[in-house]
């Protein structure tokens, strides 16, 4: 399309305005990050440090439990993914292929799950992770998780593998192949695309979740870092310095693999309602 | 299963007979039952036991009087009157419909400005399309904390620059400040929910055919009519879908109030997601906290309904 240079400029103009309101706030939490205490809390805000330090990313590091929240975070997250693709694939296997009664009330009832609000549930599952001892514990945050990730990955991998030729997986069904190794080493692997927006989400949700690892651990030896984030202020006095290091690390991970596998987000992002 | 049919024609000519003689459970759960079910198990005990399960004796805990710790005693429809009858809560509503419908609001504005003009935008279009979607990948917890760093009465940038520029007289309190915190809010649940719109805007935009542009264009239209006549139409499907799901989730959030304000100064900034987990967590009262999201729930309900009907059909 031929564009007027009056266009162009007003294009250039809003690109910039949303980069600098996008991008300033991650500038100012990687600069803050490295400022000397005085010059952060200093009347005057500098846009480029005076003075560089390493100091709060090693008090981060050294004098909070920062790292152990991280791995935390990591061995749930990842337990989460590694679950709920199982528990997804063999479930959207049955309602995608095989025949029995039931198929398309699941297929409904996988929406209205994914969609009832953590707001809603977070109480009764305090009770409930409370009377089955999973109450400060990892293992109870993933029984959380699947919660929203188990539906998510159901329903995008249920309407991935209805897009996948049926043939192949008749004629290894006809070879004696089981329904379990025809999902293993045919279904599958012409599903990569779909499982690797399902990991992608599973993990990152997981990993961002804030409400139930707040409301469900206290223990600092297994809260993941959101939750072990809003325990670094000390009476309300925030060192800003160490919280903004936490800030840059604890985005890490989500950044890099959105950004790795961009491509595959816009089909997760509504359960694939909106075709990328 | 056919070797009770020897000796028919079907089987004569080689062919799979039309009836099989089934077992009864095969007839009545389908043909698959068996391994069905085995592969349905561990979703259903997800779905039945850790979603449909507490929904359920969410609202049963909100029919009886409990605190943590304490024995549950079956009041009726004593927590919700208790609640109907509160000016606080009545607040809470007002505030979080406010929340919701700007939040939603802005956020579809920006979404769709930052979508159109990244379409059109000049190389390296991939980068630019990264850079803004950054804020929405990481934890809203994160977001929301170097918000209030920005934020902050005194030492914070926001503050000090307007100071600086000579726009304001005194440090401006962004947050303490009851006229302007929820604006203040809003402005950070914008900043990290618009890329979740323009990504999706984009998409909508790249299955419109450009033939339509170009037919109009020969016809003279200018851009305000190819907008209002072609892309708006060519979106609709997309924003539907995506403005009921974001209403769910925006109302339903409590991250943002709690790390930014804890609902002040004086339950200013209190929505409803917040003053749950204050009341069942932090006040003990697990019952009536239950029941604050559950007032809530009929007009989430009517969303969902239509929602998981648009879903169903795009499938």
């Amino acid at each position: 399309m031929r564009r007027s240079k009056l266009q162009t400029a007003l294009i250039v103009a809003i690109m910039a305005i949303l980069l600098v309101w996008t991008m300033f706030p991650f500038y100012w939490m990687l600069v803050t990050s490295i400022k000397e205490n005085n010059e952060i809390y200093s009347p005057l805000a500098t846009l480029w440090p005076r003075t560089f330090t390493l100091r709060h990313w090693a008090e981060l590091l050294n004098r909070t439990p920062f790292l152990v929240h991280f791995r935390n975070s990591l061995i749930i997250s990842g337990t989460t993914t590694l679950l709920s693709m199982a528990i997804g694939s063999l479930a959207a296997y049955a309602i995608a292929r095989l025949q029995f009664r039931g198929r398309s009330v699941m297929a409904r009832s996988l929406i209205y799950s994914y969609l009832v609000p953590p707001a809603v549930l977070f109480i009764p599952l305090f009770q409930l992770l409370g009377a089955l001892d999973l109450l400060n514990s990892m293992q109870g945050l993933v029984v959380a998780y699947l919660t929203f990730t188990v539906p998510f990955c159901t329903w995008l991998l249920v309407g991935y593998f209805k897009t996948v030729p049926v043939e192949l997986e008749e004629a290894a069904l006809v070879d004696g192949c089981t329904p379990i190794n025809t999902l293993l080493r045919i279904t599958l692997p012409l599903s990569a695309p779909a499982m690797v927006v399902v990991a992608l989400f599973s993990f990152t949700l997981s990993w961002n979740e804030f409400l139930y690892a707040l409301t469900f651990t206290t223990d600092k030896n297994v809260q993941p870092v959101t939750a072990g984030l809003s325990g670094m202020a000390v009476e309300d006095v925030f060192f800003w310095g160490r919280m903004m290091a936490a800030a840059a690390v604890g985005s890490l991970p989500p950044i890099i693999l959105y950004t790795a596998a961009q491509r595959y987000v816009v089909r997760g992002l509504t359960l694939g309602a909106v075709k990328g | 299963m056919a070797t009770t049919e020897t000796g028919s024609v079907d089987s004569v000519l080689g062919r799979e007979p039309l009836v099989h003689r089934r077992p009864r459970l095969a007839i009545l759960l389908g043909r698959d039952w068996q391994v069905s079910s085995l592969f349905v198990v561990p979703m259903l005990v997800v779905l039945v036991g850790f979603i449909a399960y507490p929904f359920l004796s969410a609202i049963w805990l909100s029919l009886n009087s409990k605190m943590i710790g304490g024995e549950a005693h079956f009041v009726g429809l004593a927590n919700y009157q208790k609640l109907l009858g509160d000016s606080a809560f009545r607040r809470v509503a007002t505030t979080s419909a406010i929340y919701t419908f700007f939040g939603v609001g802005l956020k579809f504005i920006v979404g769709l400005i930052a979508a159109l003009v990244l379409h059109e935008a000049l190389r390296p279009k991939n980068l630019w399309r990264m850079l803004l979607f950054l804020p929405w990948s990481i934890p809203v917890v994160i977001g929301a904390y170097t918000w209030r760093w920005l934020y902050d009465d005194m030492s914070g940038v926001l503050s000090q620059t307007l100071l600086q520029l000579g726009l304001t007289k005194d440090y401006v309190l962004w947050l303490a400040n009851k006229d302007l915190t929820l604006r203040s809010i809003l402005a950070v649940v914008v900043w990290q929910g618009t890329p979740f719109y323009m990504m999706n805007f984009l998409a909508g935009l790249a299955a419109i055919p450009g033939e339509l542009y170009e037919a109009a264009e020969v016809d003279g239209a200018g851009v305000l009519r190819k907008f209002l006549h072609i892309t708006l139409p060519g979106l609709v499907p997309v924003i539907i879908i995506v403005l009921m799901l974001s209403t769910i989730w925006t109302a339903n959030d409590m991250q943002y109030v709690y790390i930014l304000t804890r609902g002040g100064p004086q339950g200013v900034s209190e929505v409803f997601p917040y003053y749950a987990y204050k009341t069942a967590i932090e006040v003990k009262n697990l019952a009536l906290g239950a029941t604050v999201p559950l007032m809530f729930f009929p007009f989430l309900a009517i969303i969902m309904y239509f929602l998981t009907g648009r879903m169903l059909e795009e499938d």
